[in-house]
C-alpha cells in the first residue's frame, strides 16, 4: 500500500475514533442524574445559575461570617441589627434563593431524581434520607428568623448582643453541624446536621451510583422539561432553548 | 405575513408597559423577555389577544406571565394547557417549557404550606420560648404557646423564668406555680419560685413606700393577702397621672378586697368625681360608702347631695333603702376578676349585684333630667370637695387632683 495512503488512512481512523469517542461523551445523561445536576451543578433560576446545593453552601457560609461580624466587639446596636438583618436575608428572606429555599430546592430535585423512571435504587433510598437530614438546617433557620425579628425590634444593646450570640451559634451550626447529644459525634441524627454533613451525604450518595455519575453538561441541565403527562424529556436541539425544570 | 409578525410584537410592547421586572420571567423563554404585569389593562389586552386567536402562542405566554405576576398560578397553568391542545409541534415546545416552570412555582408554593414545615415552625417557636432569651417577644411567644397548650408545665416554667428576668415577679410567681401544679416541686422550679418571691417582696416594699406604677404592677399578685394594698397604691398612682378610669377600677377593687381599710376609703373620698366622665355616679356612690367607713357624716352628706343632683332617682333609692352600695359595674381587669371580695361588695367585682342593690342598678333616670344635673355638678366650686376630703386626712392627694389632675 502506498505509504502516503497508509498514513492518510491512519489519520482518518484516528479521526473517526476521536469522533466516536466524542459521540460517546455526548451520550445523554439519565433524567435522574440531570435532576441531581440541578442540585449540585447548575439550575436555571439561581444566581449565576449555580446548583441549588452550591447556593445553599454559599449562603450558609455567608451567614456564618455575618454572624461572626455581629458578635465582634465594639459595635453599636444599629450595626449589629443591620448585620443580623442581612444575615436573615441570606438565610430566610433574601430574594434569590436564601439558604432555606436553596436547601429545600436541592432536596426537591434529589426527590425528582429519585422519582424518575431511570433512577437507581441508591438514589431512591438516598433521597428520602437527604430530605430527612435537611431538617436540622430548616429548624435552625426558623429559629434564626425569630431571633433576628426580636433583635431588630429591640431597643436594648444588651438584648441585641445576647440575641446575636444565639444567632451566631445557630449560623455556625448550620454550616458545621452541632453535637446536640454530646457524644462527640456531629450528625448522628438529622437535627445535628449542617451543610458540611449534607455535602458528605450527597457526595457519598453520588459516589455509590452505578453507572457512575458524571457531571452533567449544562445543555441537559437547562433543557429538561416535564410533559403534562408527567414524563421528563429533553427539548429538541435547535428549538427555543430556555430554562429547564 | 406582516400581520403574523406585527401582532406578537405589538402584544409584547403593550404587555411590556405593565411588566413587573422584579418577577422573573417564568412563562416566557429567554428570547422573549416581555411579559404582562398583574395590572388590569395589559392583562386584559393579552386575554383579548388570546381570545382573538387561540393559537397565538406569544399572546398566550404573555397572558400566562400576567397570571404568574399576579400569583395566579392555577390560571397560568390553565392558559398553557389550553394552548397545548391547539399548538403545532414547535409551538408546543415553548408552551410545555412554560408549563413546566409554572408547575415548579406551584410546587414551591405548596411546599410553603407543607405539614412538615408547619410542624418545624411550631418546634422552632417552642424552642424560642424555652431558649435562654427573655425579651418581650419571647414572653409573647410563650404566652401564645401556653394559650394553645395550657397544661404544658415546661412552657409555664420557661415563661416564669423569663418574667422573673424581666423583673415581673408577680406574673413569674403565677406561671411558676402553674408549672409546679403540673410537674411537682423540682429543685430548679423551687429555686426559681423562691427567687421570684424574694424579688416580689422587694417590689412590694418599693411599691408601698414610694414606688412607681411599674413597681406596683410588677408586685400585683392576684389572691395574695396584700393585693388590696397594691391595688390601692395603683389607684393613687393612676389618678396622679390622669388615668382616672383605671384608677377607679383599682380603688374599687382594693375596697372590694378589704372594705374596712381606711386608707382605701380615704383615697376614694379624695377623688374628684368631675374628672370621671361617664362614671361620676359610680365615683359618688363609692364616696358615700367610703365616707361612711370613715365615719365622716359631713362628707357622706355632701357626696349624697352631689349624687342626688346628678341622678335624683338613684340617690333617692340609695337613701330610702339605706344601702350605700356603689352602683355595680362590670370590672375589666384580670386582677379584679380573680379577686375574692367580702360578700357585701361582691357586686363591684363580679358586676352582678346582690338582690338588694338590683333597684339601684336598674334605675336609669331619663337623659333629659340627668344632663342638666351633670352641668350643675360640674360647676360646683372646687373648695367643696377639698372641704369634704379635709376630715379624711387626704388633703394632699385631693389637692393634687384639683390642681389639674396631673401631678407628675
Amino acid at each position: 500500500m502506498n505509504p502516503v495512503f497508509r498514513q492518510l488512512s491512519t489519520v482518518a481512523i484516528a479521526l473517526l475514533a476521536g469522533a466516536q469517542a466524542a459521540c460517546v461523551s455526548q451520550q445523554a445523561p439519565t433524567i435522574a442524574h440531570v435532576h441531581v445536576g440541578h442540585s449540585i451543578t447548575a439550575a436555571h433560576d439561581t444566581p449565576n445559575r449555580e446548583g441549588y446545593f452550591v447556593v445553599a453552601e454559599k449562603r450558609a457560609h455567608a451567614a456564618a461570617l455575618l454572624a461572626s461580624d455581629a458578635v465582634s466587639p465594639g459595635q453599636t446596636m444599629a450595626q449589629i441589627q443591620a448585620t443580623l438583618a442581612e444575615l436573615n436575608r441570606a438565610v430566610n428572606d433574601g430574594a434569590e434563593y436564601p439558604l432555606d429555599a436553596a436547601v429545600k430546592a436541592a432536596a426537591s430535585h434529589i426527590r425528582f431524581a429519585a422519582d424518575s423512571n431511570d433512577a437507581s435504587a441508591n438514589l431512591r433510598s438516598g433521597a428520602s434520607m437527604f430530605e430527612a437530614n435537611i431538617d436540622g438546617i430548616l429548624y435552625r433557620n426558623n429559629l434564626i428568623n425569630l431571633y433576628v425579628i426580636d433583635a431588630v425590634a429591640s431597643s436594648s444593646q444588651d438584648e441585641v448582643e445576647q440575641l446575636a450570640n444565639e444567632i451566631h451559634k445557630l449560623a455556625v451550626s448550620n454550616q458545621n453541624g452541632e453535637d446536640l447529644n454530646g457524644n462527640g459525634i456531629i450528625g448522628d441524627f438529622a437535627r445535628e446536621r449542617g451543610i458540611v454533613q449534607l455535602r458528605q451525604d450527597l457526595d457519598a450518595m453520588i459516589g455509590r451510583e452505578s453507572p457512575a455519575y458524571r457531571t452533567v453538561d449544562s445543555w441537559y441541565l437547562f433543557n429538561l422539561i416535564r410533559l403534562p403527562n408527567g414524563d421528563w424529556i429533553f427539548r429538541r436541539s435547535g428549538s427555543n432553548a430556555g430554562p429547564g425544570y | 405575513m406582516t400581520v403574523r409578525f406585527v401582532k406578537p410584537i405589538l402584544t409584547a410592547l403593550i404587555c411590556l408597559t405593565g411588566s413587573q421586572l422584579a418577577q422573573a420571567s417564568v412563562c416566557l423563554a429567554n428570547q422573549y423577555p416581555h411579559g404582562c404585569a398583574g395590572t388590569a389593562q395589559p392583562r386584559a389586552f393579552c386575554a383579548a389577544a388570546v381570545q382573538d386567536d387561540a393559537t397565538d402562542v406569544n399572546a398566550r405566554l404573555a397572558l400566562c406571565q400576567a397570571h404568574v405576576n399576579a400569583n395566579e398560578l392555577a390560571e397560568a397553568a390553565i392558559v398553557l394547557q389550553r394552548g397545548l391542545e391547539l399548538c403545532s409541534q414547535r409551538q408546543c415546545s415553548a408552551l410545555n417549557l412554560a408549563l413546566s416552570n409554572v408547575r415548579e412555582l406551584r410546587f414551591k408554593a405548596e411546599q410553603q404550606s407543607n405539614p412538615a414545615d408547619v410542624k418545624r415552625i411550631a418546634e422552632a417557636q417552642r424552642s424560642y420560648c424555652l431558649g435562654p432569651m427573655a425579651t418581650e417577644r419571647t414572653i409573647d411567644a410563650c404566652e401564645q404557646l401556653i394559650a394553645s397548650n395550657p397544661d404544658d408545665a415546661e412552657l409555664h416554667f420557661a415563661l416564669g423564668e423569663k418574667l422573673q428576668k424581666r423583673e415581673q415577679p408577680a406574673r413569674a410567681i403565677a406561671s411558676l406555680r402553674k408549672a409546679q401544679l403540673q410537674m411537682g416541686a423540682t429543685p430548679a422550679l423551687s429555686n426559681s419560685l423562691q427567687a421570684a418571691e424574694q424579688q416580689r417582696a422587694l417590689m412590694l416594699n418599693t411599691c408601698l413606700q414610694d414606688g412607681t406604677l411599674a413597681d406596683c404592677d410588677a408586685a400585683l399578685l392576684p389572691d395574695a393577702p396584700d393585693e388590696y394594698a397594691v391595688q390601692r397604691q395603683r389607684g393613687r398612682l393612676l389618678a396622679e397621672v390622669g388615668r382616672y378610669e383605671q384608677a377607679l377600677r383599682a380603688l374599687l377593687t382594693a375596697r372590694a378586697l378589704r372594705a374596712e381599710d381606711p386608707q382605701t376609703a380615704r383615697a376614694i373620698a379624695a377623688l374628684d368625681h368631675r374628672k370621671f366622665a361617664g362614671a361620676e355616679t359610680e365615683v359618688l356612690s363609692a364616696q358615700v360608702d367610703a365616707f361612711r367607713t370613715l365615719k365622716d357624716t359631713a362628707g357622706e352628706r355632701t357626696a349624697r347631695a352631689r349624687l342626688q343632683a346628678l341622678q335624683p332617682t338613684v340617690a333617692e333609692q340609695i337613701i330610702v333603702g339605706g344601702a350605700a352600695e356603689p352602683v355595680a359595674r362590670p370590672v375589666d381587669t384580670a386582677a379584679v376578676v380573680t379577686a375574692k371580695p367580702p360578700g357585701a361588695t361582691t357586686a363591684i367585682v363580679t358586676g352582678k349585684p346582690p338582690a338588694a342593690t338590683a333597684a339601684v342598678v336598674t334605675a336609669k333616670p331619663p337623659e333629659a333630667t340627668a344632663a342638666p344635673a351633670r352641668v350643675a355638678a360640674a360647676s360646683e366650686p372646687q373648695q367643696e370637695i377639698v372641704a369634704a376630703a379635709a376630715g379624711t386626712g387626704s388633703r394632699t392627694f385631693s389637692n393634687a387632683l384639683m390642681a389639674g389632675g396631673r401631678t407628675h
